[in-house]
């Protein structure tokens, strides 16, 4: 492991495939292609800050889905989840991250747990040692080649304060932590958990394992494994009292965390009391590991969907890094169908699978909202609301529409009474609404069914109802919405 | 809006709940982990107990019919609660119709006389629109089908309305209760814990516990499952307005071919296919568009069918035809006695025999697409649907496996009018039924009930729990999920609970009684 002690990913020889994405490792191995084009997409969908939850939960949704794929299908996932690290691996294969060493294998289903970060590996069943050779040169930053796995070691601690590195043939103690060897329960979760239960034992989740202990301390206990619907409750975090032992021997000192000094990640996610002011945290291991840039420029919308999973919230608790904010441009609160995907808290099926909606507690979630229906013009022009939009007869001329901020229909009418800027299409939370932009001539809208056109009064929004028709000079459009709210 | 809204996915997660993270009237680990309550478990976890006799769960139409049957076997309101979250009975069953191309004033696929406003099924719904629309072309219709006429069938709006009067007459608003069924579990002792989530600000806690000796679950359909390759297409190409499923409102795609010419690919072989090619074909005659209709079915029908002379569904064009969704045997016929008999795989092989999509036989549909078979503008043909991408100009590209071979296709939307229905599992209150309850499943995967609608394995001396509805599909009465099905199992679960002296006999007094009293709409 030592050819990959600085964050550069080396990929080791094998018959499968290797994938390095923003945030996340994938190995895999499948005598079809299509199977593993499929996995491609599902981890190319979920990857960027942090895909840990969503790829699994994706994941956990293909694999008992109807287009599940094949059992000849075995691979394996590593990404980043907060201050933690997702692994999930289906068959023969096996992660080993810091000194938790999982197995695919050893499940019937699959694997899927949260692990504190570490140097990384992830091999198919069999596959030999990285290559001695140029192994200083080896370096995939991103793509998919061949192989039968990957090694990720630990960042170069650029940032860290001076940690030793004289011998760099030692093994290396990236993550002084918890350096003692464990062996973790390998099965598949089978918790059904809700929403609101998503926190968990924070003494397991934060630090990354009780600090002392006998030696093979699973990070549950199996009750709580097997409880569905855990509550977080008196749990394991009573369990293992910290205390002297074994486990704080290694010193803090050559701690190559880029965060403040202090041992391990529960400094770096400002939770230690007493602890430097968080006002810029620092980067998580995680990123430095999986490679995801502190400072990633914001990705494209989610697709629909993704913002969830198959609705287990299987994941064991899961680090609380931040503070709780508001939807962001382009999320909503809304409710997880049983498979996962975000919806309208008022639809009664889900948008996307057509699931019924009743399916889960009324929590609310944050995540990326679908599009919310569909305006149809009178020529036939379609244009999805996943998006707000102005239009006029020459749209571009406005600001808003030039800095990116609105996007832009233009709409041509013979009768000259459509304005340059003539409305907007708004989203309101999970409704649609119209806004007059000062026109000449006004913006109308009309109920299905009643003939009589009413006007908008200029600047105040309006809210369209599936089926609602809306007129601009001598131009007409429908707002259709496939939620069914009304 | 509650106060523990979460964050998926992103940096923020759940705020931190906390050591108390159990807050009390939760559910606490106990609980969740135990198959059977005691009284003094749930006490502890601060859930407030309301004891009721009868609890139903579910609150669409098998609720509302089950509840029917009740009170007019002399059961009061105040001994029953109906759990749901929908505003009406028939609100999901219209919303679903109403997508589906069968607004209020489209005839559904039901029988005349299977009324769920009317445990008799007299006088029908026939009798009824002669009467009200002072015409004999109903009574003439049901003298003289299937031959002379198609089967008559109700008009939607009919049967709502007819159950809006039942509602009102039965006084079941005061028996419903608003909110989400998590759970029901066994009580310790006898009977049932069902757990609600109450509606926002009507209760101090997050869960109401209802201890009630029987339980009724009839919660419908699981659900649809729209199939992956549309699923697939939509998050993928974040167009949900092009490939549509047919139980979704899909009205955008009827305003874009009226709005321009286009290609529309109808994939499917049921009755809802034939009511999205109604409506574009209506259209089509009603606003002269020149709308273009490709059909796809996986099976192609091309004649009668069956396995010998006595069992034989007609065919032709694609289609398979029925008049209703199962024979009409299975209501009370020579059908509905073998399947009472049989169990397992036999059972499973008779119901794989008479089941399968079907349409019924109409003859206004006959005649429009003979017509568009005619004027080519309606092509059917056997084949799948192997990919969708997005084409130019807002169309969809479809990749199709014909008979032909491969065939690529340019249309301005798909519309899918096949679909799975979900497992029961996803539906977390069976599915805890199945972890927890001792529930099992049926030779078809569904929820497995005894003749008398009771689930099976689920007993809590002296309780009883029964289900009704689409999700005891499988069992030894076939057509369960149909109106006519619905009251046969409010019946058998009527006699059941009569046999354990919770409600009075429907013997011939009575029963005569009560239906003076439905026909002279007096509240009971």
């Amino acid at each position: 492991m030592n050819a990959s002690v600085d964050g550069r990913a080396v990929v080791l020889a094998g018959d499968g495939l290797v994938a390095r994405l923003p945030g996340l490792l994938c190995v895999a191995r499948c005598p079809e292609a299509e199977p593993l084009a499929r996995l491609l997409t599902h981890c190319r969908a979920a990857s960027g800050p942090e895909p840990g939850r969503t790829l699994a939960r994706r994941l956990a949704g293909w694999l008992t889905g109807p287009d599940a794929p094949p059992d000849s299908l075995v691979f394996g996932t590593v990404s980043a989840a907060g201050g933690a690290v997702a692994v999930f691996l289906s068959g023969a294969v096996a992660a080993r991250v810091g000194d938790v060493a999982l197995s695919g294998a050893e499940s019937a289903a699959w694997t899927d747990r949260l692990v504190p970060p570490g140097p990384v590996r992830l091999a198919l069943d069999g596959v030999g040692p990285a290559p001695a050779a140029h192994a200083v040169l080896l370096d995939l930053r991103e793509g998919v080649v061949a192989g039968g796995g990957v090694e990720v070691g630990a960042p170069a601690p650029a940032s860290a304060p001076a940690p030793a590195r004289e011998d760099p043939g030692a093994p290396v103690q990236s993550w002084p932590v918890d350096a003692r060897p464990r062996t973790l329960n390998a099965q598949p979760t089978l918790i059904g958990m809700e929403p609101a239960d998503a926190g968990t034992d924070p003494a397991v989740a934060r630090t990354g394992a009780p600090q002392a202990g006998p030696v093979d301390v699973p990070t549950a206990p199996p009750g709580a494994v097997a409880a569905p619907g855990r509550d977080a409750g008196p749990g394991p975090s009573t369990a293992p009292a910290p205390g002297p032992g074994p486990a704080t021997a290694p010193a803090p000192g050559p701690a190559p965390s880029p965060g403040p000094a202090g041992p391990g990640p529960a400094v770096a996610l400002g939770k230690e009391p007493g602890g430097p002011p968080r006002a810029r945290p620092a980067p998580r291991r995680t990123d430095a590991i999986l490679g995801v840039a502190p400072d990633e420029p914001p990705r494209p919308p989610l697709e629909a969907g993704e913002s969830a999973g198959t609705g287990t919230r299987s994941l064991s608790g899961g680090p609380s890094t931040a503070e709780l904010s508001g939807p962001k441009p382009g999320e909503a609160r809304g409710h997880l169908c049983s498979r996962g995907h975000l919806n309208d808290p008022r639809s009664h099926f889900c948008v996307l699978c057509g699931i019924r909606m009743n399916e889960r507690t009324g929590v609310l979630v944050i995540g990326s909202r679908p599009p919310l229906g569909l305006l149809v013009f009178d020529d036939g022009a379609t244009y999805t609301v996943d998006a707000e939009y102005l239009v006029g007869r020459m749209p571009e001329s406005d600001e808003r529409v030039r800095s990116g901020g609105l996007r832009s229909i233009v709409v041509e009418d013979r009768s000259g009474a459509v304005s340059r800027v003539h409305a907007e299409v708004r989203v309101d939370n999970w409704d649609v609404v119209l806004v007059d932009s000062g026109s000449r001539n006004g913006t109308f809208v009309a109920s299905p069914g009643d003939p009589a056109w009413t006007p908008v009064p200029p600047g105040r929004s309006h809210r369209l109802e599936p089926g609602m028709r809306v007129r601009l000079g001598g131009r007409t459009f429908v707002f259709e919405s496939p939620s069914g709210v009304r | 809006m509650r106060q523990d809204t979460i964050r998926l996915p992103g940096p923020a997660v759940a705020p931190d709940p906390g050591p108390g993270a159990v807050r009390p009237g939760d559910l606490t680990p106990e609980l969740i982990a135990t198959d059977w309550w005691s009284d003094d478990a749930v006490s502890r976890a601060g859930i407030p107990v309301v004891d009721v006799p009868f609890v139903s769960v579910g609150g669409g139409i098998g609720s509302f019919v089950t509840v029917d049957y009740l009170r007019i076997c002399g059961v009061p309101t105040s001994a029953i609660r109906v759990l749901t979250q929908l505003e009406s009975p028939w609100e999901s069953y219209e919303y679903l119709t109403r997508v589906s191309q069968i607004p209020r004033g489209e005839r559904l696929r039901s029988d005349s006389a299977s009324c769920p406003d009317n445990i008799w099924g007299f006088p029908s719904y026939a009798v009824r629109e002669a009467l009200a629309t002072r015409s004999p072309r109903s009574l003439w219709n049901v003298l003289v089908e299937p031959i002379l006429a198609d089967y008559y069938t109700p008009k939607a709006g009919q049967a709502f309305e007819s159950m809006e009067r039942e509602h009102d007459r039965i006084d079941y608003a005061s028996t419903v209760v608003k909110g989400q069924v998590r759970m029901v579990r066994r009580r310790v002792g006898g009977g049932y814990f069902t757990i609600l989530i109450p509606a926002e600000g009507t209760s101090p806690t997050r869960r109401v516990a209802y201890r009630s000796r029987y339980v009724h679950v009839a919660v419908g359909y699981p659900g649809l499952k729209f199939l992956p390759d549309l699923m697939e297409y939509r998050e993928r190409h974040r167009d949900y307005g092009s490939v549509v499923n047919a139980y979704e409102p899909h009205e955008q795609i009827y305003q874009r071919l009226a709005a321009a010419p286009g290609t529309v690919l109808v994939r499917g072989g049921g009755i809802v296919a034939s009511r999205v090619l109604q409506r574009l074909i209506d259209d089509r005659d009603a606003r002269g568009l020149q709308t273009q209709i490709l059909h796809v079915f996986r099976t192609f029908v091309t004649g009668a069918h069956g396995p010998h002379v006595w069992m034989r569904r007609r065919g032709g064009d694609g289609w398979a035809y029925q008049g209703f969704n199962y024979p009409k045997s299975v209501w009370g016929g020579q059908l509905k006695a073998r399947v009472r008999k049989l169990e397992g795989q036999e059972r499973a092989a008779l119901y794989a025999q008479f089941g399968g999509t079907n349409t019924p036989i109409r003859r206004n549909w006959q005649e429009q697409l003979r017509r568009g078979r005619r004027e080519r503008w309606y092509h059917a043909f056997q084949g799948e649907i192997t990919g969708l991408t997005p084409g130019p100009s807002g169309t969809v590209h479809a990749a199709l496996r014909t008979a032909n071979g491969p065939q690529d296709v340019q249309v301005t939307a798909v519309i899918d009018c096949t679909g799975l229905e979900a497992d029961i599992r996803e539906h977390r209150v069976l599915a805890d039924l199945l972890d927890h309850g001792g529930a099992g499943r049926n030779p078809l995967g569904r929820l497995d009930v005894e003749r008398s609608f009771e689930v099976r394995g689920t007993r809590s001396e002296p309780g009883r729990m029964y289900a009704s509805g689409s999700a005891t599909n499988g069992g030894y009465f076939p057509g369960v999920d149909t109106f006519l099905g619905l009251q046969i199992a409010a019946q058998e679960i009527a006699d059941d609970l009569e046999a354990l002296g919770f409600c009075a006999r429907l013997g011939p007094v009575r029963s005569t009684h009560q239906w003076w009293l439905w026909a002279r709409g007096r509240k009971i």
